[in-house]
């Protein structure tokens, strides 16, 4: 993969702005990103806002060309967090990712990724564009203004650092996990993940709405669907938190 | 057994990329086979139905192949299946307009509503020229890989 970034000062949203891009047509492939130092309409699940002052955290959107099922897209994002968890491990900070599409440090989140399958009718003609907003430079009085448990690259370190440095090192991880995954799916990425977001048999809490289902966790399915081991049996899960 | 079970059967091979399926139910027998492109019914017909059971039986002549959408035969509207297991929406947002009423045209372009699936937001097109006529699925309700969610009056 090769990555061709292309910097913005202000963007709503990179995952909205390369989706327009990309259905209009313009020249987009496997490893674009698109970053912004500010994002003024990030989207979060249900659309909750992503918060990123100027100069603060880095929003980035990777484009990755594939023609997959819709059922192997969340496992991209599942490479795309463990690409980030060793970005991070490799700075001491202790990150892990959560299921589906975070990663935490303790119960805090530091990063969120989200994707979304596109289509076109030049190539490439298909892809998905994975959005990622990592809290780098987030200082604790700013991540206590977030309505959920948050920390940050700073927080974490004590140390200030260069967003534009922080992409680059993403790339190398980006690029062996993405490999992962357009070489074999979840399956893959299956011992990793289990070995940093479990371990197997953790009581665990999942909530889809109104419905709560406790149990143990069972492992992962072949798209990285999650098994969870309750007191009647075994079930699958597509859909909730994960606590 | 309807075709549109049959459709099912053929759609989870191909997600699972399965190339032969067979089973059996009472007096009731399927294979099917994939090759490299589309998928072959091979033989889909009562074993040797007993006597007493002629209601239970299947169809005499076998589908020749799975439509592109299950119709439902009663009525004339075709279905639009989830093509993948999730939770439905109806809307982008919870403050934002459904993407579709009874009674919306739509083209296959037309996105009528989100699949979510481990938070991917999977916008589901109509793939059908027509007018939406039923909404089957609660918002926010579970929906299963091939679960009809919308039935269209084709045009």
């Amino acid at each position: 993969m090769t990555f061709e970034v292309q910097w913005h000062d202000r963007l709503g949203s990179t995952n909205a702005y390369m989706k327009e891009q990309f259905i209009q047509g313009l020249k987009i492939g496997n490893g674009t990103v698109f970053a912004t130092r500010e994002q003024t309409a990030g989207r979060g699940r249900s659309d909750r806002k992503w918060l990123s002052a100027p100069d603060t955290n880095l929003c980035f959107s990777l484009f990755v060309a594939t023609s997959c099922a819709l059922i192997d897209v969340p496992s991209l994002t599942m490479a795309i967090a463990l690409a980030v968890t060793d970005t991070l491990n490799s700075l001491n900070i202790p990150a892990a990712p959560k299921w589906p599409n975070d990663v935490l440090v303790g119960n805090k989140k530091i990063c969120g990724i989200l994707s979304e399958r596109v289509e076109r009718k030049i190539v490439p003609k298909a892809g998905i564009i994975a959005g990622i907003g990592l809290n780098v430079n987030m200082t604790s009085e700013e991540a206590d203004t977030i309505d959920r448990p948050a920390t940050s690259m700073l927080i974490e370190s004590g140390k200030a650092c260069d967003i534009f440095q922080t992409l680059e090192n993403l790339f190398q991880p980006l690029e062996y996990w993405t490999g992962e995954w357009q070489n074999g799916g979840f399956p893959n990425l299956r011992k990793r993940w289990t070995e940093k977001a479990g371990p197997i048999g953790k009581p665990i809490t999942v909530h889809d709405g109104t419905v709560k289902k406790s149990g143990t966790l069972a492992g992962f399915g072949n798209h990285g669907e999650l098994h969870l081991q309750t007191a009647t049996g075994l079930e699958t899960i597509w859909s909730g938190d994960v606590s | 057994m309807e075709i549109k079970d049959i459709k099912r059967i053929v759609e989870l091979m191909k997600v699972n990329d399965l190339t032969e399926f067979s089973m059996k139910d009472n007096d009731f027998e399927l294979a099917l086979k994939r090759g490299s492109n589309e998928p072959q019914v091979v033989y889909a017909a009562p074993s040797a139905a007993p006597a007493a059971a002629p209601v239970a039986a299947a169809p005499a002549t076998a589908p020749a192949a799975a439509p592109a959408d299950a119709v439902d035969e009663d009525d004339g509207l075709i279905e639009i299946p989830s093509p993948i297991v999730g939770t439905f929406y109806r809307k982008p947002a919870p403050d934002a307009e459904n993407f579709a009423e009874v009674g919306t045209e739509v083209t296959e372009d037309t996105v009528v509503c989100i699949v979510e699936a481990m938070k991917v937001m999977n916008e589901i097109k109509a793939d059908v020229k027509g007018i939406i006529r039923k909404i089957l699925v609660d918002e926010a309700s579970p929906v299963q890989y091939g679960q009809p969610l919308f039935l269209v009056e084709p045009k």
